[in-house]
């Protein structure tokens, strides 16, 4: 009988195809396995007449890590050599949403004994002043052909490095993250008396997310996929600040905005996050008791 | 009073169905009687005799019970059960006759069939509502067991590629059927059998335009099987490739579709095997004619 405890249950996340491996500092994480059974009833008949399968089966895996940024990926695209370190899911994003080939390999996720090929539904972090950032990411694991989407039995992992395997140590925090200035709401207000005014607002907070959507290609005969396409991916970035945009225009400029995420170092080398084109869709204000009134907008970038 | 779907029993020709939905119509052909003075009339006639339609989709299970109509009915030797007898809750006629049979291929779908009946007759019985405890030892078939097995030869292999994935596909029997009444009679007395085709339509990968003026010979067999890996049915369209069909839409990948039509769908091939002369033996055909082939 299986009896983990959780030191003994690491993630480990590695790209096909390439030599990028990485143990995340995962603080929880969930795998799920279920198979489609639809009850069957027949004209004339009471009750039924038995669960016979309806849809292949499919699994996931999800879980929350620390945002690790000091792993050493390829470049962000668009940024360039300065943007190599990061994490393993925010490279697979980074290469995802920037991929021009549309059949995906999915990557490979064990977590204590148990692994499969997954495909990147989400992936997410926040960043807030003085935080430590959390990220969270989901993958849905389809199998290919005769390989199952999870296999393996729940056994002990050690945690600690293995061949090819690094843990990242440096971690993402609110004390040194800046985000762009340009995604700080400047309010413009000309006035014949006070003369030209500007009201720049202050980045309490920011959330990402990114959500992939794959297309899994099935043929009769076989319960697995053939093969698996990325189709779009739609990003989007909540800011909290101090000042309300009623200006919210009918059709935003769109922006590029390049989030560099630092950690408790403020010459190192931060994780990069490029936001390609995106445009304002919404803003919004809150106030509760003993606080200052707090602003969000929310962008959104497509690909 | 109404009843739900578990009081109705379908039949046909005394063979339960597990039908997923049924529905039957009545329809009496009627033509208002009109007089050369009259825009309005209350008058009706009938034009042709009364018929309707019985038309389900049902679980295969195993030997489809149908399949037999669609190279049996209307061909030599005439059997009995080219005629077919079906009863919707107690609703039942005994002139019916398989005029289209589809089923759809997808993948990891149960197998569905669907049938539709042309009767040629009155209704006749009520509706006796029943009470009927589900089987439980039945199978439905999975395309998940299935194999596709294709003979598509090529001609062009740089232009036509090749098939290798079968995705999904329908497998449709369309059968023409046409009463014919003598005088006096408000149910026909034999029914014509029109033309009778098979046409199998199927997504597959290798996206290619190639496709012939006369077409292309193709031949396409689906087996169907059980849990256990034996094969319990087959759906064969054997003939020509006359269609092939790209689409794609955002967000999808690019679909190809073949279409390949059977026309002939006799099981039994009709073909002189010798000619008897007066002495009751082997004789040739025509003057100076010699051996077996004619």
């Amino acid at each position: 009988m299986a009896r983990i405890f959780y030191d003994k249950a690491p993630v480990e996340v590695q790209a096909l195809g390439t030599n990028f491996r990485e143990t995340l500092i995962a603080t929880d994480c969930s795998i799920n396995f279920t198979s489609s059974q639809s009850p069957i009833y027949a004209v004339g008949k009471k009750g039924s007449i038995g669960q016979f399968p309806a849809a292949a089966r499919v699994g996931d895996i999800s879980f929350n890590f620390l945002t690790t940024i000091t792993g050493e990926f390829q470049n962000i695209v668009g940024i360039g050599v300065t943007s190599s370190q990061g994490n393993i899911i925010n490279y697979l994003a980074d290469a995802i949403k920037n991929s021009t080939d549309s059949e995906a390999s999915g990557v490979i996720i064990k977590c204590a004994g148990v692994s499969g090929v997954g495909f990147l539904n989400s992936y997410s972090f926040n960043t807030a002043a003085n935080s430590i950032s959390s990220s969270s990411a989901a993958f849905t694991l389809f199998g290919s052909g005769t390989q199952l989407p999870v296999s393996g039995r729940l056994s002990g992992v050690n945690a600690g490095v293995g061949d090819g395997t690094s843990v990242t140590t440096g971690i993402a925090h609110g004390r040194f993250t800046t985000m762009p200035s340009s995604l700080n709401t400047v309010l413009y207000q000309s006035d014949a008396a006070l003369g030209e005014r500007y009201a720049t607002g202050t980045i309490y907070s920011t959330d990402y997310s990114i959500n992939f959507n794959h297309n899994p290609i099935y043929k009769i005969g076989q319960e697995f996929p053939v093969t698996t396409f990325y189709t779009t991916a739609s990003e989007s970035l909540t800011v909290s600040e101090d000042v309300f945009n009623s200006g919210l225009k009918y059709d935003e400029t769109a922006s590029s905005y390049d989030i560099a995420l630092k950690g408790l170092s403020n010459t190192a080398q931060p994780m990069y996050v490029r936001v390609s084109e995106a445009k304002e869709v919404s803003t919004s204000a809150s106030v509760g008791l003993d606080d200052i009134i707090r602003t969000q907008k929310t962008l959104t970038a497509a690909y | 009073m109404f009843y739900t779907a578990n009081n109705s029993k379908i039949q046909v020709n005394g063979n339960e169905i597990l039908a997923s939905n049924a529905e039957i119509s009545l329809q009496a052909n009627l033509q208002p009687n009109y007089n050369i003075k009259q825009r309005h009339t209350e008058s009706f006639s009938p034009t042709n005799g009364i018929g309707g339609t019985l038309s389900f989709n049902y679980y295969l299970t195993g030997v489809d019970y149908f399949k037999s109509f669609i190279t049996g009915q209307g061909e030599a030797p005439f059997k009995s059960s080219q005629v077919i007898s079906g009863n919707f809750g107690g609703l039942n006629f005994d002139s019916g006759y398989l005029t289209s049979y589809s089923v759809n291929f997808s993948p990891n779908a149960p197998a569905i069939a669907n049938a539709s009946i042309s009767f040629f007759d009155q209704l006749n019985g009520q509706f006796v509502p029943t009470t009927e405890q589900a089987p439980t030892d039945k199978e439905v078939l999975n395309f998940r067991h299935a194999s596709v097995a294709h003979y598509i030869p090529i001609e062009n292999t740089l232009l036509s590629g090749s098939v290798e994935d079968f995705v999904a596909g329908t497998y449709n029997y369309q059968s023409e059927v046409k009463p014919v009444y003598l005088m006096g009679e408000t149910k026909p007395s034999s029914v014509n059998f029109g033309p009778k085709t098979v046409n199998m339509n199927f997504e597959t990968d290798n996206p290619t335009g190639y496709l012939p003026v006369s077409g292309n010979t193709a031949r396409i067999s689906v087996d169907l099987k059980n849990i256990a890996g034996t094969v319990v049915e087959n759906f064969i369209c054997s003939g020509v490739m006359r269609g092939r069909n790209l689409a794609s839409a955002v967000g999808d990948y690019i679909k190809q579709t073949i279409d390949v039509t059977q026309a002939a769908t006799d099981g039994t091939n009709v073909f002189v095997a010798a000619i008897i002369d007066s002495y009751g033996s082997e004789a040739n055909v025509g003057i100076g004619t010699d051996g077996g082939n004619i």
